[in-house]
């Protein structure tokens, strides 16, 4: 079945893969050289992509007091790392609508928790004195890629896993060992790299379950991994499980948790999450 | 083994090298600015340096550095680079975008309330400055668009900067906080009515305050740093080493008394205390040591002494004013009511009596005369050549009225050079002191008086094999008023005036006077006088 994914997903590609400008975009941004007019350029030649790097700069979870009229201005407010994560998330968006419901996944369910996510990311990474929030931000952002491109592309065999761990009250990620054989994280991974996505993302998007695994990235995926737990356990689970899987340990201590903390960051995480419920109009 | 390059491709591989000397390039570049930045202290020293480093990053047309203000709460323009202050007044920041520039804690694009930009075609970046706690201030930059700053390597560029900048900033406002309180501390100390002295465990001053350098006579107070063995006199030296030996042992030392002679005529009584001092730690990091002057609390001792002296002395006058009193006002009762007028001998023995106490009585007053002329300075001698031979003859016939139960031995050799003398003066030593001699021996016992040349001194003993005088007492019988204090053995009277009045006479002839006594066993008293140099 592994290998079966793997011919598919690589077909899927030929197919739909991420736009041109968004690839470009991200390639840029890399760039330690690249000005904001050259990225603003480059924007520019998709007009639907600008208009939603324009309505999400304007938008309250960036929340900047002035409106922003023009790209450049945009790029220069948001910063580089930001563009590149609407670059990347509008792009992906585009490839799995939110119009096709299961029934049995949600997908604005989906974008909600992965929102949280990598708010609470980004919360953890700030506390933490991490200087990169907003590559944190997009990890968690797009952690469970892989749950989209099941649903997506293996729609039939992703309902039965959706129905499986319900029957069995096991975590989804289990039921889809059984079923496919390789879980969504391992699937998020195969496709992200597919799309050439930066090499951060990857490990956290195929690491967020076991961080321990991830080497010299411990940190980081630590830090997913923990904001994943966190919010299904404030009730903002991904549409296609409610189970709260347990906290790897050393995750745990890495970040030195202890119960005044979580109570502290929950209090923030709610608040910051209602603030930003405008991010996800650039899904339209 | 074969070894197999990873990666051939040339392009590539030069790239890489190409990306890794430009990484290298910017650390180094990193490293040279946080280390200029660092290195100052001064306010004005790190705004400029700031500002010379923006430009080099982002070439600006023209910059503002603004920087909190904690008394208005505002922030006030620091300094300015090719634009005015007033024309910068002349625009008015969106205050709005400040908060959001600290909030997001990254360079930002700036816009004013009023104007859309000061100049059309500038762009205007934010660059707020902060620390891990508080917001310092912020850099408002005016470029060219043309000209592309705003790129990824300079925002991390800046992003560095402005932490070193507040890194440099706090560093700053601390070591000014730091020499304000420094300040404020010397102040307290410095006006501290006491010495005060403390030293590290290597054994160097790490703070002495004005009062002690002045307690202890050093020229000036320049010797923090340095050990005190060093500097301090040999005195003092002991003294501390005394003090951090008891401080170490148990943590402090009660004040103990010191005379410390800071030069020849002036001698100051200092109380020492010292304790130890802990760290934060409870980590032994030094001692304090204090001294204080007690010239004022020994001068209150002194008074409170001189005034149980005068107290004591008032009693016993009227002691020895009453006694030959009562004993005249009885015989004089008795003649006129019993003694038949016509027993003569009777009443010549009562008058004898009489007229002994009346003598009694007379040489009290002269004697009380005297003092309050020594007092108030106004005891005059009159010098003039004459032997010791001569002095002795006037005082013996004095002396028979006395009694006849003592043995007076008297060795003076003839020939002996004259002295210059106030003759009633030294007649009065000599009675006083064989009265004395004569006063505390027992029935029988011999008193003796010797002259023999000493030098150039005539030196006169009066020994007696009386009671003797105890030891804590005999430095202080020549002072005024004080009397050995032995009512509990013998039953003799005095005033305490008569070895005050000789210690000033001899003194005043440019003699000396001491003793030497043991317990049951006698005193002597010496006397050592100049002879007439003519």
């Amino acid at each position: 079945m592994q290998d079966e994914i793997k011919n598919k997903l690589n077909k899927i590609n030929d197919l739909s893969t991420l736009s041109v400008v968004a690839q470009n975009v991200i390639q840029l941004t890399q760039s330690p050289k690249t000005s904001a007019l050259q990225v603003g350029d480059a924007i520019s030649q998709d007009p639907a992509l600008s208009s939603k790097v324009l309505r999400l700069a304007n938008s309250t979870f960036y929340g900047f007091p002035r409106k922003i009229v023009t790209i450049s201005s945009a790029i220069v407010i948001l910063g580089f790392s930001n563009i590149r994560n609407i670059a990347i998330t509008a792009s992906i968006a585009n490839l799995v609508p939110l119009k096709k419901d299961s029934g049995y996944f949600d997908r604005l369910e989906f974008w909600k928790h992965s929102l949280a996510c990598g708010i609470t990311s980004r919360l953890l990474a700030k506390r933490s004195g991490m200087k990169n929030i907003e590559e944190v931000f997009l990890w968690g952002l797009l952690h469970d890629l892989g749950k989209i491109v099941l649903d997506e592309y293996f729609k039939e065999e992703f309902v039965r896993a959706i129905s499986l761990a319900k029957e069995k009250d096991i975590l989804l990620r289990d039921a889809e060992e059984e079923i496919f054989g390789i879980d969504h994280a391992a699937v998020g991974g195969m496709m992200g790299e597919i799309w050439n996505l930066p090499q951060t993302l990857l490990k956290a998007i195929r690491f967020h379950h076991n961080p321990s695994l991830a080497n010299e990235s411990m940190r980081m995926v630590a830090l997913v991994h923990l904001s994943d737990v966190f919010c299904r356990a404030i009730g903002l689970n991904d549409g296609g499980d409610s189970k709260i899987p347990l906290i790897n340990t050393d995750a745990w201590n890495l970040f030195k948790c202890n119960k005044q903390l979580i109570k502290n960051l929950f209090s923030e995480m709610e608040q910051e999450i209602a603030n930003s419920t405008d991010f996800l109009t650039f899904l339209e | 083994m074969k070894i197999e390059p990873i990666e051939k491709d040339i392009f590539f591989l030069r790239k890489t090298i190409s990306d890794l000397t430009e990484e290298m390039d910017l650390l180094r570049m990193l490293h040279d600015m946080s280390k200029q930045l660092l290195s100052k202290f001064e306010l004005n020293e790190i705004t400029a340096i700031l500002l010379n480093i923006i430009k080099e990053i982002i070439n600006y047309n023209s910059c503002a550095l603004y920087l909190y203000n904690k008394d208005s709460n505002s922030y006030k323009v620091a300094e300015v680079r090719g634009i005015s202050e007033n024309k910068l007044k002349q625009y008015k920041l969106d205050e709005r975008i400040i908060s959001w520039a600290f909030k997001e804690g990254r360079w930002a694009q700036a816009f004013f309330s009023e104007h859309p930009n000061p100049k059309s075609d500038e762009l205007v970046y934010i660059l707020p400055l902060q620390s891990v706690k508080k917001n310092l201030g912020f850099l408002l930059t005016f470029t060219d668009p043309e000209k592309d700053a705003f790129t990824p390597a300079n925002i991390k560029l800046l992003a560095f900067i402005a932490t070193q900048a507040g890194t440099a900033l706090e560093n700053q406002d601390l070591y000014s906080e730091l020499n304000y309180s420094k300040e404020y501390i010397n102040n307290i100390l410095e006006s501290i009515n006491g010495g005060l002295i403390t030293i590290d465990m290597m054994d160097k001053i790490t703070q002495i305050n004005k009062n002690a350098t002045a307690m202890l006579g050093l020229p000036s107070g320049d010797i923090v740093g340095s050990r005190y063995k060093d500097v301090f006199t040999d005195i003092v030296v002991k003294m501390i080493d005394n003090e951090k030996k008891k401080a170490l042992k148990d943590g402090f030392t009660s004040e103990v008394l010191f005379e410390y002679t800071i030069s020849e005529n002036l001698i100051i009584p200092l109380g020492i205390n010292s304790s130890l001092l802990l760290d934060g730690a409870g980590n032994r990091n030094g001692i304090i040591i204090v001294l204080r002057n007690m010239a004022a609390s020994k001068e209150l001792e002194r008074i409170r002494q001189l005034d149980e002296l005068k107290n004591e002395f008032v009693s016993n006058v009227s002691h020895e004013l009453r006694t030959p009193l009562s004993i005249i006002k009885s015989y004089v009762e008795v003649m006129l009511e019993q003694v038949d007028p016509d027993d003569h001998q009777t009443r010549k023995e009562f008058l004898t009596v009489i007229n002994t106490e009346t003598d009694r009585l007379s040489d009290l007053v002269s004697d009380l005369l005297d003092i309050s002329r020594i007092e108030a300075d106004r005891f005059d001698i009159e010098l003039n050549s004459i032997s010791i031979s001569d002095i002795i003859e006037s005082v013996l016939p004095k002396l028979e009225t006395f009694d006849n139960n003592h043995n007076l031995i008297v060795d003076i050799p003839s020939g002996l050079p004259d002295l210059l003398a106030d003759k009633d003066k030294m007649v009065q030593v000599f009675i006083n002191l064989l009265t004395n001699a004569l006063k505390f021996s027992p029935d029988g016992g011999k008193v003796f008086i010797r002259a023999e040349i000493k030098k150039d001194k005539l030196k006169c003993d009066v020994s007696d094999q009386g009671i003797g005088i105890p030891e804590k007492d005999i430095n202080r019988i020549f002072e005024k008023f004080y009397r050995v204090d032995n009512s509990d053995k013998y039953e003799i009277s005095g005033t305490g005036l008569g070895l005050p009045i000789v210690n000033h006479i001899i003194a005043s002839h440019g003699g000396e006077i001491s003793v030497k006594s043991h317990l049951d066993k006698g005193s002597t008293f010496t006397i050592l006088l100049p002879f007439d140099r003519n």
